[in-house]
């Protein structure tokens, strides 16, 4: 058992008074990072209620039910980002990081906290998956959505495919880990690989509307 | 979809997935269409994502019954996606009239999506009936409906098909819903006989769509091979959902077919416009 809460507000607090103090861009991040902290917790909530409530255990919630509330609740800030500041590019990008780096951060703080720190090379490795493919969902789901509002189609079929999309790669990258042997290496290495082919695009994505 | 045979044709058709999808990015290069060819692209990546899913979990856990259908997400994400690029697709290449020069009035197509609706509910009906899955059928069904609708309307509004086809599939799909409702209450022998019957009926239907659209490619606009090709999809959908076993593994491997069919189709367009 560990409180969540608690380990929020200890983070959050320095991360909110540097908020006073950054500006311009830099205060984008760390703002979108405070959100990803605590959309992490709110997710968290809603997946165990949902995972009790259906009576599943915790490796099949985790499975099934989190990718589905986790990507969702992660896509709401951004969608009011996109729809309520129509920001540029770059800045729909810098705030899907941050909101993914955020959630990314908290989870493993929570998960560290709960099963221990001992072995470096499994955090190296939980570092490695679960860090990137929160930040990858994320910047997939962003450029997804600059994609479908530059080509003018910003259509609720669009945004919800581009959605379920994000949420089908976090259930494939759950699923895989949810085993030993080598499908939990796949799935380890499967954001890194998306990582990797995503920055090709991402170099060449316009930083203007 | 444990045996062998359903694996190779899942990796078929994920293989052919890939190849669909390699091919639409070329296409979204080539900067025309780009409405429709990125939401093609979407779409294709949400099926393989979906089938990629599905071989994964049949793999870890065989013979475990999923609790809750994550991979259905991305065949919901697909069928959406798919219709946003045929409703991009059908509003770009509107007829003009040639007096006027304004657009051609569109035909009305209410009675068609009227019939696709019902048609809609009586499959997630019987898929709820079967399953027991409310939740999930309904969402699936929610986003296959919609895609039903946007194809109908498209091949209506282009006078694709003959009046005569239009009964005749109007008729194949109320036969089908019937049967697979008196499959409920016979024995086993009959549900048997019951469901030969119906694949026969949806492998006619099928074969008829890729015959209509070899057809179309010699002689109609880009356009008709598209809306008949998806035609075609959404006919094998039908049938992967009505069938288990050889008949399901039959009509997963036609639906791959008619995902080449529509990128050839798409193909054809965006390199004609």
């Amino acid at each position: 058992m560990i409180y969540a809460e608690n380990i929020l507000i200890c983070i959050a607090v320095p991360l909110f008074i540097s908020l006073i103090f950054v500006k311009g861009n830099a205060r984008h991040f760390v703002a979108s990072f405070l959100v990803g902290m605590g959309v992490c917790l709110i997710a968290a909530y809603i997946s165990g209620f949902t995972g009790l409530v259906n009576g599943l255990n915790e490796n099949d919630t985790a499975i099934f039910i989190s990718p589905v509330i986790e990507e969702t609740l992660k896509f709401l800030p951004l969608l009011y980002i996109l729809v309520l500041f129509a920001p540029e590019n770059d800045d729909l990008l810098l705030c899907s990081l941050g909101i993914g780096a955020g959630f990314a951060t908290f989870e493993n703080c929570c998960h560290i906290l709960s099963a221990g720190a001992e072995s470096l090379t499994y955090i190296l490795i939980r570092g490695l998956g679960v860090g990137v493919m929160h930040i990858v969902s994320m910047l997939m789901l962003a450029m997804g959505m600059a994609v479908i509002r530059h080509i003018r189609a910003f259509s609720v079929s669009g945004i919800i495919g581009a959605l379920a999309l994000s949420m089908m790669f976090h259930a494939l990258y759950n699923l895989l880990v949810s085993e030993p042997g080598i499908s939990s290496y796949i799935g380890y290495v499967l954001p890194l690989v998306t990582a990797v082919l995503l920055y090709i695009p991402y170099r060449k994505f316009p930083s203007k509307n | 979809m444990t045996s062998g045979l359903a694996y190779i044709i899942a990796f078929i058709h994920t293989a052919v997935l890939a190849y669909i999808i390699f091919g639409s990015v070329r296409l979204i290069k080539n900067g025309k269409k780009l409405l429709v060819t990125v939401f093609f692209t979407f779409s294709m990546v949400s099926f393989m994502l979906s089938g990629l899913y599905w071989i994964a979990y049949d793999l870890l856990r065989p013979e475990t019954r999923m609790p809750f259908a994550a991979n259905e997400i991305g065949e919901c994400a697909g069928f959406l996606l798919l219709a946003a690029a045929v409703s991009a697709m059908t509003d770009s290449n509107k007829e003009v009239n040639d007096n006027s020069g304004l657009p051609q009035k569109a035909q009305s197509v209410l009675k068609e999506s009227i019939f696709s609706v019902l048609f809609t509910t009586a499959n997630v009906a019987l898929w709820i009936a079967w399953s027991g899955e409310w939740f999930e059928d309904i969402m699936v069904g929610g986003a296959f409906g919609y895609l039903l609708c946007t194809a109908v309307r498209a091949l209506k509004q282009r006078n694709i098909l003959s009046k005569k086809e239009w009964l005749i599939i109007g008729g194949a799909c109320v036969s089908l819903i019937v049967l697979q409702t008196i499959s409920f209450f016979v024995t086993k022998n009959i549900h048997t006989a019951l469901d030969i019957a119906c694949f026969s009926l949806l492998a006619a239907g099928m074969l008829h769509f890729i015959v209509r659209w070899i057809k179309s490619r010699k002689n109609a606009a880009p356009i008709s091979s598209f809306c008949l090709a998806l035609a075609g999809f959404s006919w094998t959908i039908i049938a992967m959902y009505m069938n288990s076993g050889i008949f399901y593994m039959i009509a997963l491997a036609v639906s791959a077919m008619m995902m080449i069919l529509l990128l050839l189709s798409l193909r054809k367009e965006v390199m004609t416009s």
